[in-house]
C-alpha cells in the first residue's frame, strides 16, 4: 500500500516516465488510491492555479528608486556610449545597412523590374534582433482550416496556416521584440479575436485585433 | 526560449556591473511576481513580502559583481528571498501558548482579503501553507506554484533532490489535510 | 467584351509590364519602382489602359516618395483581387504617399489599408479610416515636436513614431490634443521620457475605446504616470479592465478599479487564471516619494 501512494506522488511529481499508463490504471482500479490521487492533485491544482500573487503596479520604480547611484567606471561608461542599449545598437546597423541597400539599389535597379514572390513573409523589423518562439492556440473544434493574419504578414490569410491538434489549432511564430497585431481567420472566412490575448486594440473598422507584445 | 533569456541577462548583468543602473529594471520587471509570489507565500502577509520582495531584488543588485554566470539570475534571486523569509519567520516566531493565539489574531488582522468574499479558495490555501513546516512550505511553493524541477529547487535551496521529494511528498500529505480541516474539499 | 484567352492574357500582360518598365522615372526623392508582381497583376485586370496607366503611376509616385514596393504591391494586387477599383486604389496609394513625404511614419496607414483589404472591409470605409490616422499623423506632428522641444527626452530610437502614431489613434477616440499635451508634461515633469509618454497615451486609448468616459481615463493614466508604471503594469491594468468589461461590470466599478489598481490600493482577491486584479500594499510607504525612473 505504501509503495502505491509513493506511485502517486511520483506521478505528481512528474517523475513517472515510461511508467505512467501502469501506475495511472492501477490508480483507476483501486477506489481507495483513487481517492487519495483525487485528493492529493486537488490541492496540487489548488497550488498551481491559485498560487501566484502579483505584485502591486509600480514595484519596479519602487525598487529602482532605492537602487544606489552607480559609481561608472570610465571604461563602463565608454562601453555604455558605444553599444549602449540594444535599442540604439540596431539603429544604427540598420542606419548603416539602409544606406548601403540604397546605393547598391539606386545604382543597379534604375530602371528595372524587382521580382518579388508575393507568397513570402518579409520581416517587419531588420535584422539584428533575435526573435522569440511564441505560440499562439485558438480553440475551434467544429472549424475545417485556421489561420492567422496580422502586422507581422501584412495581413496575408493564407501565409500562417494553424495545425489542428484534437479541437485545438496552434501556430509558433518567430517575432523579433515589437508590438503585434494579429486575428484569426476560420474557414477562409470568419475574423475572429484571440480571447486569450495580453490586450486588445481597435482596428479602425470597428474589429477587435489582438495585441502581443514582445520583450527585449 | 530559455536560452534566449539567459544570453540577453548575461548583457544586462555586464551592463549593471558597468554601472548601468537603468537596465536593471529589466530585471525587476522578469521576476517580481516570483519574488513576490515566494515571499507572499512563506509570510502570510502582503506587506511584508513587499518589502522583502524589494530588498531582494536590491541586495542582488549589490552583489551582481559576485554573480557567476554559470547559474541562473532567478535561482540567484529566489534563493535570497527565502533566506530573508526564513530570518523574518524565526524573528516572529511565538513562544508558547498565549503569544501563539495573539499570533493568530494578528495574522488574521494582517489579511484583511479575508473578510473578502472573493478569493476564498486563496485564502484557505495561505491558511493551510501557514500550517506547513517553513521546509515543506518552500518544497511545494517552487515544486507546484513556480513549477520549477528539483534539480533547480536543489540548487536554490541547497538540499539533495533525494530529500526534497521526502518533503514535497509529506507536505502534500499534510496541505491536503488542513485543506480538508478548513472545507475545502476537492 | 470578349475575354482573352490565358495565353492573350500573358502575352498582354508581359507587353504592359514592359511598357511599365520603359516609362520615364520622374523625380528625385527614390528611385520609382515597379514590381513584376505589380506589372502582372495590373496587366491581367480588366482595367482600361487608362485606368492601368494612372494607376501605374501612382505606384510609381508612392514608391518615389518612400512607401515600400512590397507594400504598394499587396496593396494593388490584393485590391484588384477583391474587385476594387483603380481609382479607389490610386487613392490609398497617394494617402501613403502624402504620409511618406511629410516624413510621418507610414506604415500605421499601409497596416490599416492591408487589413482593411484582407478583411473584406468596403473601400470607401477603408479609404475614410486611412485618411482619419493620416490626418491623425499630421496632427501629432506639432504636439510631439512640441513636447520634445519643451525638455521631454526622446527615449530610444523609435520612440517618435511610436508616440505619433499613438497619438494619432487617440485623436480616433476623440481624445483632445490639450488632453495629451497636459499628459506630456506631466511625463517630462516625473522625470520621464517620450517613450513612457507613448505608452501613457496608448492606455489611454485604450480605456476610452473600452467605453470609459475620457475625463476617468485621463484620471487613470495621470495617476500611472505619477507611479512610474512600466509596459508591463500598464498591460496589466488593461487586462485587469478588459476582464472586467467582459465579465459585464458597471464601468462606476471598472473606473473604480483601475484608478485604485493605478493608486497602488488594496484590492481583495487575486489568483492565475482570469480576472487578475492586483494586490495593492500599504500605500503609505511610497506615497511621499516621485514615480519613475529617473531617466
Amino acid at each position: 500500500m505504501k509503495k502505491d501512494i509513493t506511485n502517486i506522488h511520483r506521478l505528481l511529481d512528474g517523475d513517472a516516465a515510461g511508467e505512467k499508463e501502469a501506475i495511472i490504471r492501477q490508480i483507476q482500479d483501486d477506489p481507495v488510491l483513487r481517492k487519495e490521487f483525487d485528493d492529493l492533485s486537488a490541492a496540487v491544482e489548488l497550488l498551481e492555479q491559485e498560487g501566484r500573487m502579483q505584485p502591486p503596479l509600480a514595484f519596479t520604480a519602487s525598487v529602482m528608486r532605492k537602487l544606489p547611484s552607480p559609481a561608472e567606471s570610465l571604461a563602463g561608461r565608454l562601453k555604455r556610449f558605444l553599444f549602449g542599449s540594444r535599442v540604439l545598437r540596431w539603429n544604427m546597423a540598420a542606419a548603416l545597412a539602409i544606406v548601403l541597400l540604397t546605393v547598391v539599389t539606386t545604382i543597379l535597379m534604375m530602371k528595372q523590374l524587382t521580382h518579388l514572390d508575393p507568397n513570402s513573409v518579409s520581416p517587419a523589423f531588420p535584422s539584428g534582433e533575435q526573435a522569440a518562439m511564441v505560440r499562439l492556440t485558438f480553440v475551434a473544434p467544429d472549424a475545417r482550416n485556421v489561420a492567422v493574419a496580422g502586422n507581422f504578414n501584412k495581413w496575408r490569410t493564407d501565409s500562417h496556416v494553424m495545425t489542428r491538434e484534437n479541437g485545438t489549432w496552434t501556430i509558433t511564430l518567430p517575432l523579433k521584440p515589437g508590438v503585434y497585431t494579429y486575428m484569426f481567420i476560420v474557414d477562409n472566412k470568419q475574423w475572429v479575436t484571440d480571447p486569450h490575448a495580453e490586450t486588445y486594440r481597435d482596428d479602425g473598422f470597428g474589429y477587435q485585433n489582438a495585441v502581443l507584445k514582445v520583450a527585449i | 526560449m530559455d536560452a534566449l533569456v539567459q544570453d540577453d541577462e548575461h548583457d544586462i548583468i555586464k551592463r549593471c556591473q558597468d554601472g548601468d543602473s537603468d537596465s536593471y529594471a529589466v530585471i525587476v520587471d522578469r521576476y517580481q511576481t516570483l519574488a513576490y509570489t515566494v515571499a507572499c507565500r512563506m509570510l502570510g502577509d502582503a506587506e511584508t513580502a513587499n518589502d522583502i520582495a524589494q530588498e531582494s531584488f536590491l541586495a542582488a543588485y549589490e552583489g551582481l559583481r559576485h554573480f557567476r554566470f554559470g547559474s541562473k539570475f532567478s535561482s540567484w534571486l529566489t534563493s535570497i528571498v527565502l533566506n530573508k523569509c526564513r530570518d523574518h519567520l524565526r524573528s516572529r516566531r511565538p513562544t508558547v501558548g498565549i503569544d501563539e493565539i495573539a499570533e493568530i489574531r494578528e495574522t488574521r488582522r494582517r489579511n484583511p482579503e479575508q473578510e473578502a468574499s472573493a478569493g476564498e479558495s486563496a485564502d484557505a490555501l495561505q491558511k493551510a501553507l501557514d500550517g506547513l513546516p517553513t521546509d515543506y512550505r518552500e518544497v511545494l511553493i517552487l515544486k507546484h506554484i513556480e513549477e520549477l524541477d528539483y534539480k533547480s529547487i536543489s540548487e536554490i535551496l541547497g538540499v539533495s533532490v533525494a530529500a526534497l521529494k521526502v518533503r514535497a511528498h509529506r507536505g502534500r500529505e499534510l496541505l491536503r489535510a488542513l485543506l480538508e480541516r478548513s472545507g475545502v474539499t476537492p | 467584351m470578349k475575354r482573352p484567352g490565358m495565353i492573350g492574357t500573358m502575352i498582354a500582360a508581359a507587353a504592359f509590364a514592359a511598357l511599365a518598365v520603359t516609362a520615364p522615372a520622374a523625380g528625385a526623392e527614390s528611385a520609382a519602382q515597379v514590381s513584376e508582381g505589380i506589372a502582372l497583376a495590373v496587366g491581367r485586370s480588366s482595367l482600361t489602359t487608362d485606368e492601368k496607366q494612372v494607376l501605374i503611376g501612382r505606384v510609381e509616385a508612392a514608391s518615389r516618395a518612400g512607401v515600400p514596393v512590397d507594400d504598394a504591391e499587396i496593396i494593388v494586387t490584393r485590391g484588384l483581387e477583391r474587385g476594387v477599383g483603380a481609382a479607389m486604389l490610386g487613392r490609398f496609394l497617394e494617402t501613403s504617399a502624402q504620409v511618406a513625404r511629410q516624413g510621418l511614419p507610414v506604415r500605421p496607414v499601409l497596416d490599416r489599408i492591408e487589413q482593411g483589404l484582407s478583411k473584406g472591409v468596403p473601400p470607401e470605409r477603408i479609404d475614410a479610416a486611412g485618411k482619419r490616422l493620416a490626418d491623425g499623423l499630421v496632427k501629432a506632428k506639432p504636439l510631439v515636436d512640441g513636447l520634445l522641444q519643451n525638455g521631454l527626452p526622446p527615449g530610444p530610437g523609435g520612440a517618435k513614431d511610436a508616440a505619433l502614431e499613438s497619438v494619432a489613434r487617440a485623436g480616433e477616440h476623440a481624445l483632445s490634443a490639450s488632453t495629451m499635451q497636459g499628459l506630456g508634461e506631466k511625463v517630462r515633469a516625473q522625470g520621464q521620457s517620450l517613450d513612457q509618454f507613448e505608452r501613457a497615451v496608448r492606455t489611454l486609448s485604450f480605456l476610452a475605446g473600452n467605453g470609459m468616459p475620457a475625463d476617468a481615463a485621463e484620471q487613470v493614466v495621470r495617476a500611472g504616470i505619477e507611479r512610474g508604471l512600466t509596459e508591463r503594469d500598464y498591460g496589466r491594468l488593461e487586462r485587469t479592465v478588459s476582464d472586467m468589461v467582459r465579465q459585464g461590470r458597471s464601468m462606476d466599478e471598472i473606473v473604480r478599479a483601475a484608478d485604485r489598481q493605478a493608486r497602488e490600493d488594496r484590492i481583495p482577491g487575486d489568483g492565475r487564471g482570469s480576472g487578475h486584479q492586483d494586490r495593492g500594499s500599504g500605500g503609505s510607504r511610497d506615497a511621499g516619494g516621485r514615480g519613475g525612473r529617473g531617466r
